[in-house]
């Protein structure tokens, strides 16, 4: 980080956060189970334990970030697994058309 | 015919191949136990049915990569339904769950091969896996469950081609935060595969002395004790009926501690000879049941939660009372509530468990008998001198605590998580559940010491605030949901919310607040709430 300087808000705030200490606190993998911490955001935990630096609403650019396989073991990607999970135009209109994936017998 | 069965020679080479590496020695000499021959050939009909289009059939009768691994029962139902999405599996519903069936039953892993990852399995809300390889946990972890990882069985070569699929399934994997900052693909493929492979090999005495093991038959009537968080104790009848195939019909009968009743009825299947899989329903309410039973068939223990709210349930402990041909099986006390009596106070008792009988006491307490069966015992109490004594019923007993006052009270979990949900779209909501318990200082008279003693759930009043100045900004606890009187808290609805700043979710950072009154003393304590976004990859094992 020391080659690094914080550009914007959230940055200025997890450099402050990493020399507080507290950063590698919350993203030790105490989240609770299930959780996905690929903190950069995560998808339900931010790197401070809280939902304040998550993308929200998460429906404006669902696809963004859910395409790549940024959350596959919680949000469907949409590269290889669920290809048809990312037709609707969109999200923020028709997220209630969003269906859950796993095979239930 | 089906216990201890000896196999002919065709069918041990069979067993062996799904082990894939019984000795010379074993193959000349192995009593299969547990599993009959008509079980092994329809398990091998359904494999060559279903799988052997990709996983090849070698002449020793394995499969290709099936045959190499072990799980749970949900382990492989995961594995059928992604070689369902993957690969466009078409499969018959009933086929899917006789393949579970038969390959936990064959390929499944003993009970201390289960022991510490039930929780995940048992599908508990707000768990924190702790205590595991911090590597491990950077690795696999930050996406999924550890206990996803640990539930399973495989050499080192196994493991490697389970790096290769997620490689191959998920492109952004080695550029996520914690894999970014290391050559991810060489630590998987080498260390951390090596590492998988000697903590979780295929191949484990744990799994061959369990199936040496006579696996039980679970019929009979069993007494059952449950505690709902936040809510009180149950108390119940279950009766099983084999009806083969390691399947059983069940009937509930069964009390809460707020009066009301429930009868109902389910059907249960025991996978790997332990795993208790229940599908019951009481009254209008769907339930499931992951129960693990104890290696000598008599004591189950578990969770009984509601079907489409896995976090809403309750924590069963269930004896054999009686099979279908014998007297008393397991007897004595099951469960005492509350299990702490307050000093200068009346308190009714309620004890549950099985053939009980004989005089009630409790030492250096007034007991005064309300209503006895041999079951479930009334009494009142009165105790004028705190301390750690014994309740007697008959010649069985139970240590219960005599306190002055509550010293302090904390909230659990102290750490949370529930989901927006509903709102007109598919993903029902998911509820935090808390409870608040109260303590005692005990003997050294100071708070958080090892010697506290806790005195049980304490009826709490519960609120909610922001969590911190950035919650408070958002104005979170207004638009994030709110907390029964019980403690359970209620998420808003999902989807965009247009009278929140930027349009956000409904999410928020919380503080749960339970203040409990104890006289003129008012005890607080506070949990952290994430109620947050909803997920639409839901598998039995998160």
């Amino acid at each position: 980080m020391k080659h690094l300087k914080p550009m914007n808000k959230k940055a200025h705030q997890l450099t402050k956060s990493s020399d507080a200490g507290s950063k590698e606190e919350v993203f030790a993998m105490q989240s609770i189970a299930g959780c996905t911490t690929s903190v950069d955001p995560g998808w339900e935990v931010d790197p401070f334990g809280g939902v304040a630096s998550l993308c929200q609403p998460m429906e404006a650019d669902l696809y963004g970030c859910s395409d790549p396989c940024w959350w596959p073991a919680a949000v469907p990607d949409t590269v290889n697994t669920y290809p048809d999970w990312s037709k609707l135009e969109d999200t923020r209109k028709n997220w209630r058309k969003l269906q859950a994936v796993f095979p239930e017998d | 015919m089906k216990l201890k069965t000896i196999i002919p020679m065709t069918f041990i080479l069979l067993l062996s191949g799904f082990l894939s590496a019984c000795s010379d020695d074993q193959e000349k000499t192995v009593e299969v136990f547990n599993i009959s021959e008509a079980e092994i050939q329809a398990g091998r009909s359904l494999l060559a049915d279903n799988c052997s289009g990709c996983h090849m059939e070698a002449a020793d009768g394995t499969f290709s990569r099936i045959s190499q691994i072990r799980k749970t029962p949900e382990g492989w139902d995961m594995n059928i339904a992604r070689m369902m999405i993957f690969h466009g599996l078409d499969i018959e519903p009933e086929d899917r769950r006789s393949l579970v069936k038969f390959l936990a039953d064959t390929q499944g892993l003993a009970p201390s091969e289960t022991a510490a990852h039930r929780d995940v399995l048992e599908r508990k809300h707000n768990i924190i896996e702790q205590g595991a390889d911090p590597d491990l946990m950077a690795m696999c972890a930050r996406c999924h469950t550890y206990a996803r990882v640990a539930l399973q069985r495989r050499d080192k070569q196994e493991w490697q081609n389970l790096v290769h699929m997620h490689l191959g399934q998920w492109a952004s994997i080695e550029y996520q935060m914690l894999a970014r900052e290391r050559d991810w693909r060489a630590d998987a493929l080498g260390p951390v595969s090596e590492q998988l492979g000697q903590m979780y090999p295929l191949k484990t005495p744990s799994w061959d002395e369990w199936q040496a093991t006579k696996w039980q038959d679970m019929s009979g009537a069993w007494r059952m004790v449950g505690h709902l968080p936040g809510m009180g104790y149950m108390d119940g009848i279950m009766k099983v009926t084999a009806v083969g195939g390691d399947r059983y019909d069940v009937t509930y009968d069964l009390i809460y501690s707020d009066g009301t009743a429930a009868t109902g009825t389910g059907k249960s299947i025991v996978h790997s000879g332990y795993e208790w899989r229940g599908a019951a329903t009481l009254g209008d309410q769907k339930y499931h049941q992951i129960w693990a039973a104890s290696e000598g068939g008599n004591v189950m223990t578990g969770r009984f939660f509601k079907r489409d709210h896995p976090e809403d349930g309750m924590i069963i402990t269930a004896w054999r009372k009686t099979d279908n041909t014998d007297g008393i099986i397991k007897q004595g006390i099951m469960n005492i509530v509350p299990s702490a009596l307050k000093v200068g106070q009346e308190t009714e008792i309620v004890i549950s468990g099985v053939n009980l009988s004989g005089d009630v006491s409790i030492a250096g307490a007034e007991v005064t008998l309300k209503s006895t069966s041999p079951d479930r015992i009334v009494i009142s109490a009165r105790a004028e001198m705190a301390g750690s004594v014994v309740l007697a019923v008959g010649e069985d007993n139970a240590v219960m605590n005599i306190y002055t006052q509550v010293d302090y009270i904390k909230v659990t979990p102290d750490y949370g998580i529930s989901r927006v949900g509903g709102g007109g779209g598919p993903i029902p909501k998911v509820m935090a559940q808390f409870e608040a318990t109260g303590y005692s200082n005990g003997p050294d008279g100071l708070a958080n010491t090892d010697d506290d003693i806790s005195l049980g759930m304490v009826p709490a009043a519960w609120s909610v605030e922001n969590y911190n100045a950035a919650a408070a900004a958002m104005q979170d606890a207004k638009y994030a949901g709110h907390i029964t009187a019980q403690g359970t808290f209620i998420p808003a609805i999902a989807g965009p919310n247009s009278a929140r700043k930027y349009g956000t979710n409904n999410a928020g950072d919380l503080k749960i607040i339970a203040t409990y009154r104890d006289a003129e003393r008012i005890l607080t304590a506070e949990a952290h709430l994430i109620a947050t976004v909803q997920r639409w990859n839901n598998p039995p094992i998160m």
